[in-house]
C-alpha cells in the first residue's frame, strides 16, 4: 500500500471515530446508529465497517485511543514519582478532557460485553497503580493512616462513578471534582501542624 | 501502540521489553532480555496488578486478565 493511500485511510479512521464519539455521547451505546456516524463522518455507510465491523470494535478503538493519550500525558508524573494529590488533580484532568464519553462508559458499562469491560477497566490501571504506590509511600513516610491502598482508593474510584453515572443529579466533576480530591486527601492524611497544599500530598 | 501481549500502552522506548522500541511486547510481559515470558506467569502479574489497584476479587480479576490476553496477538484464541 502506498504511502498516500493509507495516510487517506488514517484520516479516514479518524475521522469515522470522532464521528462515533459524538454519535455515542448523544444517543447510547444501543442505540448509536452507524448510517448517521458514516454521513457526519462524510463516508459511505460501508466505509464504517470497513474499518470497524462492529460497534464493539468502534467503541474499544475509541477508549484504546483516549487510553493512549491518557497515558502519555501520564508518563511524565508517573516516572517523577507524583504525589497523590497530583495524580488525583491529573486524574481529574483527564475525564474532564472527554467528560461526556467518560459519562457514557459508566452508565453503560454494566451492559458491555466482558471482553470491552476489561478494556475500559485496564485503560485506567496504570494511573490507578501510581496513585497506591503513593498511597504506600505516604504510608511508610508516616504522612498517610493506615489501611489496604485498594479499599481506599475505592472511596476515590466509587466517588468519581457516582458523579460520571448521574450528571442529572450531582454537580459535574469539573465543579465538584476539587472538593472530592481534597476531602479523599483529607481522609488519608495524619493532622499535622503547618497544613500543606493538595498537591504537596 | 499497545503491548501485543497484556494491551498496556507503549509510549516511550522504555516501555517496550528490554527497552528496544522494536519489541512488541511491555517490559513487565518480557523478561530482561526481552522475551516473551509464560502465558501463565504474564497472567498470574496481570491478576494480582488488578486486585491491588482496582480492588477486583481474585477470580474477577483473573478473568478480566485472562479476557484481555485473550484478544491480544501473542494470545489470540486461547
Amino acid at each position: 500500500m502506498n504511502s498516500s493511500r493509507l495516510a487517506h485511510q488514517t484520516q479516514t479512521r479518524a475521522r469515522i471515530l470522532e464521528s462515533a464519539r459524538s454519535e455515542l455521547e448523544v444517543h447510547g451505546y444501543r442505540d448509536a446508529n452507524t448510517a448517521r456516524i458514516a454521513h457526519a463522518a462524510g463516508v459511505a455507510h460501508g466505509t464504517v465497517f470497513l474499518h470497524f465491523s462492529t460497534r464493539e470494535q468502534l467503541l474499544d478503538a475509541i477508549v484504546l485511543s483516549d487510553a493512549l493519550a491518557d497515558a502519555a500525558e501520564a508518563l511524565p508524573h508517573l516516572r517523577a514519582s507524583a504525589s497523590l494529590g497530583e495524580l488525583l488533580t491529573l486524574h481529574l484532568r483527564q475525564l474532564s478532557a472527554h467528560l461526556p464519553f467518560a459519562r457514557l462508559l459508566a452508565r453503560e458499562l454494566p451492559f458491555l460485553s466482558p471482553s470491552l469491560r476489561a478494556h475500559i477497566l485496564v485503560s485506567r490501571t496504570a494511573l490507578v497503580e501510581a496513585m497506591r504506590l503513593s498511597i504506600l509511600a505516604g504510608q511508610e513516610a508516616g504522612t498517610f493512616k493506615p489501611g489496604d491502598p485498594a479499599v481506599l482508593l475505592a472511596f476515590w474510584l466509587g466517588a468519581i462513578e457516582r458523579h460520571l453515572v448521574h450528571p442529572d443529579l450531582l454537580p459535574p466533576l469539573t465543579e465538584r471534582g476539587p472538593a472530592l480530591r481534597d476531602t479523599f486527601l483529607d481522609m488519608l492524611t495524619i493532622e499535622q501542624p503547618g497544613r500543606r497544599s493538595p498537591d504537596d500530598l | 501502540m499497545t503491548c501485543e501481549s497484556c494491551s498496556l500502552p507503549l509510549i516511550s522506548p522504555e516501555d517496550h521489553g528490554a527497552g528496544d522500541p522494536a519489541n512488541r511486547y511491555c517490559r513487565y510481559c518480557t523478561d530482561a532480555v526481552g522475551t516473551l515470558r509464560p502465558y501463565d506467569a504474564i497472567l498470574a502479574d496481570f491478576t494480582a496488578l488488578l486486585v491491588r489497584t482496582h480492588g477486583l476479587t481474585e477470580a474477577a480479576a483473573r478473568e478480566t486478565s485472562a479476557g484481555i490476553m485473550a484478544t491480544q496477538p501473542a494470545w489470540r484464541g486461547r
